[in-house]
């Protein structure tokens, strides 16, 4: 068996109506940078100290994030290294970006690196607006732009995270039952229904993390009351829904097994690229992103 | 239209890519996913949770309905008892619902009749307590044939229906039992 490309699972999009071709080249770039930093963490002292089985499990009886027995700051080495090669990327995938990341690149040269990169670390996976970031006059749309970069940033790390975590004997994490990511504690991205009872986990893009999570209870405000909750169902798109929750106006893209051939599995991380319209239409309809609802933020 | 998000609201959700106007400023073309969005039919609906009412096991089931009609029944997978699972009648219950041969009226055929009629609610269970009182009062036995006291009647029995929940059900043994009722059956089991 070969091994399976970037374009080999982006493939599944081709000709799919909604989707975004320049969406779709530029995620094939991201993964592959992902990749590589992934494979070059299996021989780095990432993440710095590993959390002892009895913290993990403190940890989940307690309901708590794993991050927070487990510091995912990478070292100022490897942070260096792949937030350089990441700013190559965006230069080639996104030419609208270079004069913030050129910017962004001047100050990192001329500030002590620990306070810069991890901030921009810190961004994208906390939202943490650090003055460390951009000194000075800095507009809404930069700050944004930079979270987004520093979001990429994070996820190969917080993804190596994750994996280590689920495989952990201790870690049981697609029986977890929490509302956050039990890994970094963050909202979901995406959901799917199981194939073969239908029971619904969600997905963390930052982690790359599935868990178990009840049918019938909001995701981002825990509300569990069934006629404060809802769908939307599309014409000619059975496999798909947004669930939504008319309490905190949080929606969830979930995509159905149930509906799919034998055999085939949901791919979150193409499916996040090919359910863009969906999105669309749930904020269209005055529902939020979940990830500002569970940060009271919305 | 793509939807314009504040800062501080952004800030918390930095990195979702599912937003768009977050792309839009990273320069993408977004245009095929947003005229796509503008040109898809939606419908709400809403999911409830409910028990089915087949046998005694109690299996638990989702129920989505648009505009206060049932589209979709299945098995609750959080539900302890089934976990999602349904047998065959219960996987059909949608029809339940659905079918056009369901009944939505008191239908009455009279003794020795072959015709249905169509009654009121009221008019059925007035007659149906006639027709007990008339049974019980011309049955009724006292004493048995050794004197004993037993206050009963052998010529009604009942049936309960397996939806029944515990509160029901001591109801419905009351009832029966003070009307003096010994037949008393439950399908409080498969």
């Amino acid at each position: 068996m070969g091994t399976t490309t970037p374009r080999d699972r982006l493939a599944v999009l081709d000709g799919r109506p909604g989707v975004a071709p320049d969406l779709v080249v530029l995620e094939e770039k991201l993964i592959k940078w992902r990749e590589e930093v992934r494979a070059s963490l299996k021989d780095a002292t990432y993440p710095a100290t590993e959390p002892a089985p009895d913290l993990l499990n403190e940890a989940l009886r307690d309901g708590r994030a794993i991050v927070d027995v487990c510091d995912p700051l990478p070292t100022r080495d490897l942070l260096t290294r792949w937030s350089s090669s990441l700013f190559e990327v965006i230069d080639q995938a996104l030419p609208a970006t270079k004069s913030l990341v050129d910017r962004f690149r001047g100050i990192e040269a001329t500030q002590d690196p620990d306070d810069v990169l991890p901030a921009l670390f810190g961004h994208g996976w906390r939202a943490l607006d650090d003055p460390a970031l951009l000194p000075g006059e800095t507009s809404e749309d930069d700050l944004q732009t930079l979270g987004w970069i520093g979001r990429q940033l994070a996820r190969p790390f917080f993804h190596h995270l994750g994996e280590l975590l689920a495989g952990h004997e201790a870690f049981a994490i697609r029986d977890v039952k929490t509302r956050g990511c039990p890994c970094c504690g963050g909202a979901p991205r995406m959901s799917r229904y199981e194939r073969e009872e239908g029971q619904r986990y969600l997905w963390c893009e930052l982690c790359d993390v599935q868990w178990r999570y009840a049918r019938l209870t909001c995701p981002f405000c825990g509300n569990p009351k069934q006629e404060t909750l809802g769908y939307l169902s599309f014409e000619d798109l059975d496999h798909y829904r947004v669930d939504v929750c008319e309490v905190c106006h949080g929606y969830l893209r979930a995509k159905d097994e149930r509906e799919l051939p034998e055999g085939a599995r949901v791919d979150f991380t193409i499916e996040d690229v090919g359910t863009l319209h969906l999105c669309l239409v749930a904020e269209q309809k005055g529902y939020h992103s979940g990830s500002l609802i569970s940060e009271g933020r919305a | 239209m793509i939807m314009k998000l504040s800062r501080r609201g952004f800030l918390a959700a930095t990195g979702t890519t599912a937003l768009g106007g977050l792309l839009s400023k990273l320069g993408l073309d977004l245009g095929p996913s947003v005229a796509y969005a503008e040109a898809l039919k939606t419908r709400y609906a809403k999911e409830s949770t409910t028990i089915c009412p087949y046998c005694g096991v109690g299996c638990g089931l989702i129920v989505s309905t648009m505009n206060r009609n049932v589209i979709n029944v299945e098995g609750d997978p959080d539900h302890p008892i089934n976990q999602g699972s349904l047998c065959c009648k219960g996987q059909s219950l949608y029809q339940v619902a659905t079918s056009d041969r369901r009944l939505k009226k008191v239908l009455y055929r009279a003794p020795r009749s072959s015709e249905w009629e169509e009654v009121s609610w009221e008019w059925a269970l007035g007659k149906i307590a006639d027709r007990v009182k008339e049974t019980r009062d011309k049955t009724f036995t006292k004493k048995d044939d050794k004197g004993r006291l037993v206050n009963r009647t052998h010529a009604i029995a009942a049936l309960g229906g397996a939806a029944l929940d515990n509160e029901e059900c001591y109801l419905y043994g009351k009832l029966m039992r003070a009307l003096g009722m010994t037949f008393i059956e439950h399908q409080a089991r498969i």
